[in-house]
């Protein structure tokens, strides 16, 4: 490698974050593989329909929740991407673990989270947006 | 600010951890250490407290492995980096990550564990809170060699 690949990841890693920060949700669809798979912080779904992703980044810009950026991390083929979600009494800690195909299509976006407390917020949230 | 290997510093605490080298460990982490584990909500500090639980964390996991080590060349970067890992706790795998950060001598200053789901981690803390008798002892002999070490070692 493969420093290529390296690039390519970066360079989709930051339109992915863009396409988040700018609410253009329905970009994120050109980004990801036809086997992409979503696995969200705050339930146990795991699903591969596209939209289960658009919504959560919906809801959340509803909300006036969106993600706010930190760092990033990466490997040839995978991206990590740090932010946080301000809630009343917590704030979330987070990380967007992106997998990438050999063609640079995102085959998996896993969000990993903290405290306890942030995550049952974070739920309660989409629970809400549900009712 | 001299350059680390992050790639060698996470496979090198990756192998510590698989064949359970607490010396090892141990050497690889600051006096003062940070954990946040993902089940609770307060922090913890000094090596003795976070060795209990990472402890903890093994006697009540199975199947505990590490995958990917991210990091990023950028010079800010160069004292930090992730590593992704996957444990079963009750039948619920956790999958999980550390942000890792070093000090100059790449020791580990802090580390923030972010996971997924949430039963999984429910479980853990459930767990923890519910921890054998048999465990909690060792755990308690072992941060006593720890702070022994430590008052050795200085």
């Amino acid at each position: 490698m493969h420093s290529n690949q390296h690039t390519q990841v970066q360079s989709i890693s930051q339109k992915w974050t863009q396409a988040i920060i700018n609410n253009e949700f329905e970009q994120l669809k050109h980004l990801m593989a036809d086997t992409f798979k979503f696995y969200p912080a705050h339930s146990e779904e795991e699903t591969a329909n596209p939209n289960s992703l658009i919504n959560y980044y919906q809801c959340l810009a509803g909300h006036n929740k969106l993600h706010c950026y930190e760092r990033n991390w990466y490997t040839n083929n995978s991206a990590s991407i740090e932010f946080t979600i301000q809630f009343e009494a917590v704030s979330l800690l987070g990380m967007e673990l992106l997998t990438f195909d050999n063609n640079g299509k995102i085959t998996k976006c896993e969000i990993l989270a903290q405290t306890p407390k942030a995550v049952a917020e974070l739920r309660k949230l989409f629970n809400d947006g549900n009712d | 600010m001299h350059s680390l290997d992050l790639n060698k510093i996470g496979q090198q605490w990756i192998d510590a951890a698989a064949h359970k080298r607490q010396f090892k460990v141990l050497s690889m982490l600051d006096k003062s250490v940070i954990l946040n584990p993902p089940f609770m909500e307060e922090r913890v500090s000094g090596m003795a407290n976070v060795c209990g639980i990472f402890l903890a964390f093994s006697g009540l996991t199975t199947n505990f492995h590490y995958g990917r080590i991210l990091h990023n060349d950028h010079p800010n970067q160069n004292r930090e980096l992730i590593l992704e890992f996957k444990t079963d706790i009750e039948g619920k795998t956790m999958h999980a990550a550390d942000f890792i950060k070093l000090n100059d001598k790449g020791q580990i200053i802090e580390m923030k564990v972010v996971a997924r789901s949430p039963e999984a981690v429910k479980a853990l803390g459930k767990a923890a809170h519910n921890m054998p008798f048999l465990l909690k002892l060792r755990i308690s002999a072992s941060k006593a060699l720890i702070n022994f070490y430590l008052k050795f070692r200085s």
